[in-house]
């Protein structure tokens, strides 16, 4: 933390209370300034931090009043459906729920410091479009919104297991290496970023390693 | 992939590991394991569902982190009223935000009783000019004893360490660190409500802070 630096010393008698929210005006500037360029004192606020979400975290519990969980959900339905979100069912839910964590957490590398409940993401929905065989839907496939998309692509029982190779098409013909992976008893997951808008991906297939195609989505927008 | 809801994880490969996704696309992992009951489902995930409209993810976050909420708003604002709008509205500020949740920043429960702590506070300003007398804090009364709540006992983990360091600390610098985390008192209220000098309150509270840091801090692995 704190060494002879006379600026650490100084900063040092307030950072506790920086770390814990309450420091305003020209302290919280000052200190906000030195952490930015004194890696020891950062560090020492991170653990202080640290400390602060732990003491938040002793509040007792208590249970709610009757009615507690259906009035939340009502406020919450119908504010949703002022915002109507696109409908999504069972596999599709959590599959597109990689994308958009999987997104967050690579976008994340870049963004700067924000308090935990501010917002920094495109929350669009992803597009979403059936892998299919010989008209047989055998998984999904996600794209989320945005540039670089991230595919998303589920196996469910495909009677198939072994190493499968993705690729997508844009709608300039350019054909993408997506990734290789495995496919265990019919199933399969995975995720990956393309180096390409969402609105620009024509297609989507898997094959198997010798090129046959085991599936394939047309993505319609 | 049907019925309850997959664990997802996000592995980051080490360097130099072997990378099945060819550059440019990013190395992230994902494993999608079946679990045989909701309870094994991670709060990451549910949030991913929550962000895709899954009702049986906000369901089940509701029902997992209800009763911490509600505990942490009654605490802080003492009226059982209030406190249901404040966690209700912590809830819709969740659900809104579960798309950009960034899981290195803060652990979910971290970042889900931050966000009601600060409306808890805020509420408590907003209603009440004149500030509440340390005595009628219910978090205030709880510290100034050496027993912990009965969910933190029952616990025996994280919480119950943090709880040990806490009493450790002589009791003004407890109070003091208590009014300044939990609910958000500047040095200068904490003088106020303490009736001690800005200086000792500030003091109270830099000393608290690093005896607790170092008994956090060397209690882990």
């Amino acid at each position: 933390m704190t060494n002879s630096n006379p600026e650490c010393v100084e900063v040092s008698t307030v950072l506790s209370e920086f770390a814990l929210g309450i420091l305003t005006g020209r302290e919280r500037s000052r200190v906000l300034a030195h952490v930015a360029l004194c890696p020891q004192c950062r560090g020492e606020l991170d653990a202080l931090s640290a400390v602060g979400d732990r003491l938040v975290e002793l509040a007792p519990r208590a249970e709610p009043p009757v009615g507690f969980e259906s009035r939340l959900l009502d406020r919450y339905h119908g504010e949703s459906a002022r915002q109507p979100v696109r409908a999504l069912r069972g596999v599709a839910l959590v599959a597109a729920a990689v994308v958009l964590v999987a997104a967050g957490f690579t976008l994340g590398h870049h963004a700067p410091t924000q308090r935990p409940n501010t917002p920094s993401l495109s929350t669009a929905a992803p597009i979403s479009e059936a892998l299919t065989s010989a008209g047989r839907t055998l998984g999904q496939v996600w794209l989320s919104a945005g540039t670089p998309t991230w595919i998303y692509m589920s196996f469910d029982d495909a009677g198939w297991s072994g190493t499968a190779w993705c690729t997508v098409t844009l709608k300039n013909g350019h054909v993408l290496d997506v990734g290789v992976f495995n496919v265990v008893h019919g199933y399969g997951a995975w995720a990956a970023q393309v180096n390409a808008a969402s609105s620009a991906v024509r297609s989507a297939r898997v094959t198997d390693a010798k090129g046959h195609v085991l599936a394939s989505a047309t993505v319609s927008t | 992939m049907r019925g309850a809801l997959a664990l997802i994880d996000f592995v980051r490969r080490a360097p130099g590991e072997s990378d099945p996704w060819p550059d440019p696309h990013r190395t992230i992992r994902v494993v999608i394991r079946r679990r045989d009951t909701d309870d094994e489902v991670s709060d990451e995930t549910l949030l991913s569902g929550i962000a895709l409209g899954d009702n049986e993810a906000t369901l089940l976050f509701v029902r997992r982190y209800q009763r911490r909420l509600f505990g942490l708003a009654l605490g802080i604002v003492g009226d059982p009223g209030i406190a249901e709008d404040v966690a209700q509205e912590a809830f819709l500020r969740i659900f809104r935000h579960a798309a950009v949740y960034d899981v290195r920043r803060a652990a979910v429960s971290t970042w889900v009783l931050t966000i009601t702590r600060n409306l808890a506070i805020d509420a408590l300003r907003v209603r009440r000019a004149t500030p509440v007398a340390p005595g009628d804090l219910v978090f205030v009364n709880l510290v100034s004893r050496d027993t912990p709540p009965e969910d933190v006992a029952a616990n025996a983990d994280e919480a119950a360490r943090a709880w040990t360091a806490l009493t450790s600390l002589p009791l003004d610098q407890r109070r003091c660190v208590v009014l300044a985390a939990v609910y958000g008192r500047t040095a200068a209220e904490i003088a106020t409500s303490e009736s001690i000098p800005l200086g000792t309150a500030k003091s109270r509270l830099r000393l608290g802070m690093i005896r607790l840091r170092d008994a956090v801090f060397e209690e882990m692995p």
